[in-house]
């Protein structure tokens, strides 16, 4: 079975390849609208994220981040002191801030005692931006909490002051935080916004081709022919599922490399960009092998994927960034939403594999059952 | 005598309500050429398409070589369908490449068997080219080809020749008596009386899914007897033609009636003795016969006996 699998699947690849319509698609499309988009926003994007302050720890050191952060900000990120610590996940989800960066009971204990600062970020999933700004934050209060203690204990030992004294001290003004906007608001790096967008939209069509060429290939008469063959139902319907899901990897792997390697837009760790789009391929193959599955006839097939295609890259945040309100629940709806966040959280947070596990697993979740429900669809549909 | 290739008994298949085969029998021997005549949506391409695999029967059995067809045991059909069944952005050689595959060939042999089968169906020069390049005809040719690759026991050919210029269709009738000779067992699909009289051994006539005679073509021509074909050409207006078809029906010796152009052809268990009654109603009806001509029997008389209608109708 496996071996007829593979000659169907190689054999639509090989098809597809040659496609220039598809290449087209693939590669020149969602690249050309990324960078058309991307120059669009260019330097005059800004973020427009309210990040608070929680202050659990009260301790000097605490305080003195605090006030050197709070009234600080710019470039559309604005701090602020949230009045109560205990009630952080409310203030968030009530939208009085985007996220919030916390300062943990112990934090200046910690510090002083030699231990590595740690600083929680709470943030709503609908606005994986803002969250990953407040991460970024966090990240450069530790790193620089840690710089400081180094600095002061080895001022200390040469007797210039006392180790608290010359921590206050180097946070006492506000801290060389590097709040990464560069990440997002140049044209090349709205890039790595915008292209995976594109290429996931156009992966509908792409992919949507590939899952009804099992219908046209009935009506143009090769399914039949190749079932005429020693060959199962089950080889053809897996080799073309696996066609769809190369050629989508391939297309959107091609666009990360190009932009990545051509344009300079980051795209964050490497494995978990890959990972992510080949989770992400597979919800697009699972919805497309489920609308071919149960549409009346190819036409039809054609016109709810491309409605589908339109509606899920609009609600999933395709089209423009920071989203708020119910836009921004939406795209957690879509898969384009989801991968979207994903890629936000590994090139703006520059969150690792693990970070994106969530979104990966929803996305292979909604592939897998989309897919198994389609196919199931189509051998009935197809091959009775 | 040796097992038949292929034995079809009592098969059924129905889509709803409608019976497209009923009861349909027959048998294929090895070497032997049979022909299923039958006007479109007789249920032709519904049969060979139970007997390929590629519908389930509802009742009734077939059987290669004396055994059901599962299927691994469908590499012993090689099935050319009515539709051009190829991808027409590949070559030739790719197509055959891929559906010989799928048949388990590989490698040399494979290559080999390739070669083989362009040069039977006259398509070795334009191997490389796009099927997409391809005229009809040499379309035809190329998806017979694919059905012979593997070297099958039983080659089922739907219409092979619809839609093809003279030239192309006498070509694919020679290979196809060529592939008869040569041992393999043929059965051959088609709604052209001459199709089935040169090429095929014996000839199933089937109707509205029901196979309503079965024999050579001499077999099924003798089983007119006395019958023939008589045609009338008149000059007239179409309501009296209709008016002397009427009257002609009535008389108990006619067997079937059809309109042919200017006139009328008749089977008539007389032949000649129908000319005098038949010219004295066509002047009852005003109608002035022009010609007339005694037809030898042929299978599109016995179709139209059989069914009294005509085989393209």
């Amino acid at each position: 079975m496996w071996r007829t699998t593979w000659l169907i699947a190689a054999l639509g690849l090989r098809r597809s390849l040659r496609d220039r319509s598809i290449l087209i698609q693939a590669l020149v499309a969602p690249i050309v609208i990324a960078l058309v988009v991307g120059a669009a926003f260019g330097s005059g994007f800004s973020l427009n994220v309210t990040i608070g302050i929680a202050d659990a720890d009260r301790s000097e050191i605490s305080t003195q981040i605090a006030k050197g952060l709070v009234g600080s900000g710019g470039d559309g990120i604005a701090f602020s002191a949230v009045g109560d610590p205990q009630s952080v996940e409310a203030a968030v989800e009530s939208g009085s801030y985007d996220a919030v960066v916390v300062m943990p009971a112990g934090l200046g204990e910690a510090v002083l005692a030699g231990e590595a600062a740690q600083l929680d970020v709470v943030g709503a999933a609908t606005d994986p931006l803002a969250t990953s700004v407040a991460q970024a934050v966090a990240g450069g209060v530790a790193a620089e909490l840690q710089t400081a203690r180094v600095t002061a204990v080895a001022a200390n030992q040469a007797g210039v002051e006392d180790v608290t004294a010359s921590i206050q001290k180097a946070v006492a003004s506000p801290p060389a935080i590097t709040v990464e906007q560069g990440e997002v608001d140049g044209t090349f790096s709205v890039m790595a916004y915008f292209a995976p967008g594109m290429a996931m939209l156009f992966l509908f069509f792409i992919i949507g081709d590939g899952a009804r060429s099992i219908v046209a290939e009935r009506k143009q008469g090769t399914l039949p022919r190749i079932l005429a063959a020693p060959v199962s139902p089950t080889s053809v319907l897996l080799g073309k599922t696996a066609q769809v899901m190369v050629v989508g990897v391939l297309s959107m792997t091609a666009v990360w490399l190009i932009t990545w390697l051509g344009f300079g837009a980051d795209w964050g760790d490497p494995l978990g960009v890959f990972v992510v789009i080949v989770a992400a391929v597979t919800a697009i193959a699972g919805i497309s092998l489920l609308i071919t599955g149960f549409a009346r006839t190819e036409n039809q097939a054609d016109a709810l994927t491309t409605i589908v295609a339109l509606l899920f890259a609009v609600a999933g945040g395709t089209f423009f960034l920071g989203a708020t309100g119910v836009l921004n629940t939406m795209r957690l709806f879509t898969p384009n939403g989801l991968a979207l966040s994903a890629f936000v959280d590994l090139s703006a947070a520059q969150s690792g594999l693990a970070g994106v596990m969530p979104q990966v697993l929803l996305l292979l979740a909604i592939g897998i059952g989309t897919a198994t429900a389609g196919l199931l669809a189509l051998r009935n549909k197809v091959l009775s | 005598m040796d097992r038949p290739v292929l034995q079809v008994e009592q098969l059924v298949r129905r889509f709803g309500e409608h019976t497209a085969v009923d009861k349909v029998s027959f048998t294929i021997r090895t070497g032997e050429t049979y022909g299923l005549l039958g006007p479109n949506g007789a249920g032709k391409t519904t049969t060979i398409s139970v007997i390929a695999g590629l519908l389930r029967a509802d009742e009734g059995t077939v059987t290669l070589l004396g055994e059901p067809v599962t299927p691994a045991r469908k590499s012993l059909i090689g099935l050319v369908p009515q539709d051009i069944a190829l991808y027409p952005d590949l070559s030739a050689i790719e197509n055959l490449q891929f559906f010989g595959s799928l048949q388990n060939l590989n490698g040399k042999a494979l290559s080999a068997r390739v070669a083989e089968v362009l040069d039977v169906v006259g398509l070795a020069d334009r191997a490389k080219d796009r099927i997409e390049t391809y005229s009809g005809g040499m379309k035809r040719r190329a998806n017979i080809a694919v059905g012979l690759l593997h070297e099958p026991r039983l080659l089922i050919l739907d219409e092979p020749t619809v839609g093809v210029d003279p030239q192309s269709r006498n070509s694919i009738l020679e290979a196809v008596a060529e592939l008869g000779g040569s041992g393999m067992a043929v059965l051959y699909t088609t709604h052209y009386m001459e199709e089935a009289e040169r090429l095929c051994d014996r000839i199933g006539i089937i109707d509205q899914g029901r196979l309503i005679a079965e024999g050579s073509r001499d077999e099924l021509v003798q089983g007119l007897g006395e019958k023939a074909t008589v045609s009338f050409r008149v000059a007239g207006g179409r309501e009296d033609i209709e008016a002397w078809r009427a009257d002609l029906e009535r008389l108990p010796e006619v067997n079937a009636v059809q309109d042919v152009e200017s006139g009328l052809s008749v089977v008539a268990a007389n032949g000649p003795g129908l000319i005098a009654p038949a010219v004295q109603f066509a002047q009852a009806n005003r109608l002035e016969v022009t010609g007339v001509d005694v037809v030898q029997p042929d299978l599109e008389a016995v179709f139209l006996d059989l069914t009294g209608k005509a085989l393209r109708d």
